[in-house]
């Protein structure tokens, strides 16, 4: 069997209904889940197995946004559902938190949900009402994806990053039609579970319903409708170009003057990731804004006690509180008309991070903390 | 029915823009249905107009907004090459048609009729098969969405 399929026990290709363990939400999608749920539910089915974060505009900017979170407050409380308020992204709260304990089968209202793959999870992406029905049900539908097997052999090079590895395989998989399927990664993960949650994480980028990392308890001799062998050791770093995180080029051919740099999100705001930014920096200055956001509270604490604040700061680093950040376009460093971004976030959409008419460019951190400091897209290689 | 022509890997953020995207009033959401990328759509749309995309339709972001905006438009369905799942679930759940196959032979402004049980797309003498919603996918569509699907069934079935 696949992953997947061991994990729903069923075959590829079947449509089941399954109880779900965990199901969770955020600021942004929880006022709709709100409106759908009221619509035929009163009691949220098993709320001690639900939860709700405040990550994706928090603190609130605007008055507008300030009442849609007294609602989720209210209902919430109604339901004894635990909002973590100033936590960080939920991704990152829930294992950190422990709330992943026992749970196999998860549903979040984020299409970023598969990170937790990299627990050797089945974790989907839904919209508001699926997770409604979900709330108030306590179980859902899902057909069981198909899987692509890749296995990854070696090692990745001292300025690589997991997320050169996901650009290179977004890369290959550009003219693969992914949806609807799974991806589930075998081979040398040897990796940080900070990077590990990175592979998990860009995964929904190749249009992949959900990704899983194989934990050494997988049987994996399933059927794979295909199986792709990356050598790591054979990787160079990479930026996605505008507008689609699979417009992939090598750094070293994408020379750009950019406007701001922002590190962090759910795609690489961990610890191990801060980590190696501080380490570019120290002693640096950045030459361009650079906004960096740790993913969570943790995170940012352990940042204070190791001195990574402190080297950010000097190098000239304006420092978000633990969220999304900019990712989304709605606070906190919102791109103007015109502007070259280059970030470690996942999407570079048209528009995602304010302005159409700016350039949002992806990156591994250690490609975005040497382009700080030269103000242009730059090939760590060159440089470290 | 006229058809709006969209093109590959259409995202939720173009569809419902993040910094637009703060409201869950449907009505208003109708409003900013492609606000940034083709800003004539929500004043020109008229009930039963189709939407075509390409490949990905709805990639991206969860926010059931996007779906939500383009029931609020009154569209009749849409047609695309293949959809964003998670945008692909939502339109079902709010009983939005869609149909998946060809679509480079339809062009915006096309005047079309479309079958949308049977997956039958007319334009003029042309007749042409799209794949439906199949199974209990169609019956929540036909329900008015899956709420209304739940609530009449008393659980969540499909069979």
């Amino acid at each position: 069997m696949t992953i997947v399929e061991e994990l729903l026990n069923a075959k590829a290709g079947e449509a089941v209904i399954r109880e779900v363990d965990l199901i969770y939400a955020h600021d942004g999608t929880m006022p709709l889940i709100i409106e759908s749920f009221r619509k035929t539910f009163t009691r949220v089915r098993k709320p001690d197995r639900a939860f709700i974060f405040f990550d994706h505009v928090y603190p609130a900017p605007t008055v507008k946004i300030a009442n849609l979170q007294r609602e989720i407050r209210e209902f919430a409380r109604e339901q004894g559902i635990r909002i973590f308020e100033g936590y960080g992204i939920s991704h990152q709260v829930v294992p950190e938190e422990g709330l992943l304990e026992g749970a196999k089968i998860i549903i979040g209202a984020d299409s970023h949900t598969p990170t937790l793959g990299a627990f050797g999870v089945f974790a989907v992406g839904m919209g508001a009402t699926d997770t409604a029905i979900a709330l108030g049900l306590g179980k859902t539908w899902f057909r069981v994806p198909e899987s692509v097997r890749v296995n990854l052999e070696g090692r990745l090079g001292k300025n690589v990053m997991a997320m050169d590895l996901m650009l290179h395989l977004i890369g290959l998989l550009r003219d693969f039609d992914m949806n609807y399927k799974a991806l589930e990664f075998f081979g040398n993960l040897d990796f940080s579970i900070d990077e590990k949650m990175t592979i998990a994480n860009f995964s929904v980028e190749t249009n992949a319903k959900t990704a899983v990392l194989d934990n050494g308890t997988f049987s994996g001799d399933g059927n794979y409708l295909r199986e792709i062998t990356i050598e790591l050791g054979q990787i160079e770093p990479l930026v996605a170009l505008p507008h689609h995180p699979s417009n992939v080029e090598r750094v070293e051919k994408t020379k750009r003057k950019i406007d701001q740099v922002f590190i962090g999100s759910c795609t690489n705001g961990r610890l191990e990731q801060l980590r190696r930014v501080a380490e570019i920096l120290e002693g640096e200055q950045v030459s361009v804004r650079t906004f960096i956001g740790p993913a969570s509270r943790k995170i940012y604490l352990q940042m204070i006690k190791e001195g990574i604040m402190q080297r950010l700061i000097d190098a000239g680093v304006t420092l978000l509180p633990p969220g999304c950040g900019p990712c989304l376009g709605r606070h906190m460093g919102v791109a103007g008309d015109g502007e070259i971004i280059l970030s470690t976030t996942n999407r570079n959409f048209k528009g995602r991070m304010g302005s159409p008419n700016a350039e949002i460019y992806l990156a591994s951190p250690v490609t975005a903390a040497v382009s700080a400091i030269y103000g242009e897209i730059t090939n760590p290689e060159d440089v470290l | 029915m006229r058809v709006w022509k969209f093109w590959d890997n259409v995202s939720t953020d173009e569809i419902t823009p993040g910094r637009y995207n703060l409201t869950k009033d449907p009505q208003e959401l109708a409003k900013i249905a492609f606000i940034e990328v083709r800003p004539e759509f929500s004043q020109n749309v008229k009930p039963g107009d189709v939407i075509v995309g390409g490949r990905n339709f709805g990639i991206g972001s969860s926010r059931e907004s996007a779906a939500l905006a383009l029931k609020a438009s009154e569209i009749s369905g849409i047609i695309a090459k293949s959809f964003g799942r998670i945008f692909y679930r939502n339109c079902i759940n709010l009983g939005i048609p869609l149909l998946i196959g060809d679509t480079d032979w339809l062009n915006d402004g096309d005047e079309i009729e479309v079958d949308w049980k049977r997956g039958i797309v007319r334009k003029g003498d042309e007749v042409r098969k799209f794949k439906p919603l199949d199974g209990f996918l169609f019956e929540i569509v036909e329900s008015g969405g899956i709420i209304e699907y739940v609530r009449r069934r008393g659980d969540l079935c499909i069979e």
